[in-house]
């Protein structure tokens, strides 16, 4: 009896330790992202300006603004997206959808696994290789950014193909035992089902195609006057940062500011994707109102 | 630019006057013939002969269903009566379910072996040429849990009926409105149509599943288990809905409650497990195999003593 009661003491004590420990790690990651935003917050807040945005460099970036650096970044986004999405969206629906018991799924799968496992200046290489010199793109937007979609493609395509597997079994007897076709059980109950993996895989896609530098250092160039075509080269704004931390001495300032505006324009998109994905799929409910009001 | 107005106009017209034509396509399908301007009366009337199209007899022939090596259902054979509600009855693991999703071919989305026959008014929808989807717009199925789609009330049921492409919208009301009439949700819910269907209570979501599969008039009706997931209030409504279709549709209905079969049945089957493969041991008018029956099992597992 006695015995049994210290016992039941010790566990709660255990209990407590344990409970503070975890939120002691909570409070550790949340303070690591604290401390680097307010770091970026002071260091590079005072240089953002309209100026700093519609302005082109001077000086190697030590002044003038980011302005064709932010086009350029744009450009090679919306490249990599407009590649990457189709693709995966497609590649996704037949995996999730259309493959079962086919060995060419393995292998596909397999070899996806295998390209997100790649590390980004590998594929910078393999970019370098096959779109600017066997292609002959040279070093540009429309090479970087269809470097950046080999690069996204693994990730947009296993978060919606998790998606889609994870939309309830009952839904799919559901529609089957309607006799809806599959073309439209898909349009109109699996995708909507999986938009917020779509969302995810997009916003994960959007960040990785942001963040990278190494891939892009010998796709896309690094010059920093404004593009004209997506043939002409250009400099990212994570080159930029990189080049204005490593290469530029008194640079570090608009580094840090570039930084900041990278990390809102990553915000921006988010919002935006996350709008887009609410108005092309939760419309439903809404779009159906007074048709039997009268 | 006026040409091209007025070609666009006689276009617009053209696209109009077949809408009105399939319209008319529907009427016939119900023996009718009508003029243009009444659309409204036509569609009535044809939702009133379809009401009157026989159910069919379906009689599964010598079905197996395996799963690997593992065998479902072994020789099945059962009479289902035109019109009649039957009852499937009998333990977990009998093949119960399984049979019922042979019928309308879900089996197609199992990885199982079918052999055998069904036929529904003397054709095989176990032939490979048979049109699955116009199979299953005949043959409705409701599930154990209900299983609405996330969507709104009014689109769970427009989705199939799109589907099928019944795409007008008066038509699509009316259908719309008579499902959900036969299944006594129209005055609990006809004020919020646009609302998710997955606000409903547990008892209106399997009725909304019920009137999704009736909004599409099948004249079969596949049941399975539609009370189990369903509270004691729910599922009385659930039974005197079920038992107004009797008559105009053929229902075929999974249960595990020997007392609800028994109320609301004509005929009862019952499912054994033997020789580790389900069968059916016993198939009769309900009272009769519940007083009478001929099979030891039966007696057994209707008065509750095994099983």
């Amino acid at each position: 009896m006695h015995s049994g009661l210290a016992l039941r003491c010790d566990s709660r004590l255990l209990d407590r330790v344990a409970q503070t420990l975890l939120w002691l790690l909570a409070a550790l990651v949340c303070g690591v992202f604290c401390w680097l935003l307010f770091d970026i917050v002071i260091e590079g807040g005072a240089g953002l300006s309209w100026s700093f945005l519609s302005q082109l460099p001077e000086d190697a970036g030590r002044a003038g603004g980011i302005a064709s650096i932010l086009v350029a970044t744009l450009a090679v986004l919306v490249v990599c997206l407009s590649v990457a999405l189709p693709i995966g969206l497609g590649t996704a629906i037949w995996l999730a959808e259309y493959s079962d018991h086919l060995i060419v799924a393995r292998w596909v799968r397999r070899s996806l696994q295998l390209l997100a496992g790649v590390p980004s200046i590998v594929i910078g290489l393999f970019g370098y290789a096959f779109f600017c010199r066997a292609l002959g793109l040279g070093y540009s937007l429309l090479a970087g950014g269809l470097t950046l979609a080999c690069m996204v493609l693994p990730l947009l395509v296993g978060a919606l193909e998790a998606g889609l597997r994870a939309v309830p079994e009952p839904l799919r007897q559901g529609a089957a035992a309607l006799g809806l076709s599959q073309a439209g059980t898909l349009l109109h109950l699996l995708l909507p089902a999986a938009a917020p993996a779509l969302m995810a895989g997009l916003i994960l896609s959007v960040g990785r195609a942001l963040a990278e530098t190494a891939a892009l250092l010998f796709t896309s160039g690094y010059v920093t006057r404004m593009p004209e075509s997506l043939a002409d080269s250009g400099r990212v704004l994570s080159v930029h940062i990189f080049d204005l931390t490593m290469n530029v001495a008194g640079g570090d300032h608009y580094a840090y500011t570039t930084a900041l505006v990278l990390l809102g324009l990553l915000c921006a998109i988010n919002a935006l994707a996350r709008l887009a994905v609410g108005v092309l799929f939760n419309g439903n409910v809404r779009r159906n109102e007074q048709v039997f009001s009268q | 630019m006026n040409k091209l107005a007025t070609r666009g106009y006689s276009w617009l017209n053209k696209w109009l006057f077949s809408e009105k034509s399939i319209l008319r396509l529907d009427a016939r399908a119900g023996s009718l013939q009508c003029d243009e301007p009444s659309v409204n009366l036509c569609a009535q009337f044809a939702q009133i002969e379809c009401q009157r199209a026989a159910p069919p007899v379906i009689e599964v022939c010598d079905i197996d269903i395996s799963y690997g090596n593992n065998i479902a259902l072994r020789g099945a054979s059962l009479n289902v009566k035109a019109g009649a509600i039957t009852a499937l009855v009998g333990p977990s693991g009998c093949g119960k379910s399984s049979l019922l999703s042979v019928i309308n071919r879900l089996s197609d989305l199992q990885p199982c072996r079918v052999s055998g026959r069904v036929l529904i008014n003397g054709t095989d929808v176990l032939a490979p040429k048979t049109d699955v989807m116009m199979l299953r717009r005949q043959v409705g199925m409701v599930f154990q849990r209900p299983n609405p789609f996330p969507l709104s009330i009014v689109d769970n049921l427009r989705l199939p009926l799109r589907e099928h492409g019944i795409r007008d919208g008066v038509g699509q009301n009316e259908r719309i409105e008579k499902a959900l009439r036969q299944v006594g949700l129209w005055e609990e819910i006809n004020m919020r149509l646009n609302q998710s269907a997955l606000q409903l209570s547990g008892g209106q979501q399997q009725r909304l599943c019920i009137a999704r599969a009736l909004v599409l008039e099948p004249q079969v009706l596949l049941l399975d288990e539609p009370c189990s997931a369903l509270d004691p209030l729910s599922i009385a409504v659930i039974e005197k809905l079920i038992m107004r279709l009797r008559g105009q549709y053929t229902v075929l209905m999974v249960t595990h409650n020997l007392a609800q079969a028994r109320r609301i049945a004509d005929e009862v089957a019952v499912c054994w497990v033997s020789d580790g493969a389900g069968c059916i041991v016993e198939v009769g008018p309900t009272e009769k195999l519940f007083t009478a029956p001929k099979q030891r099992i039966t007696a057994a597992y209707l008065n509750g003593h095994q099983g």
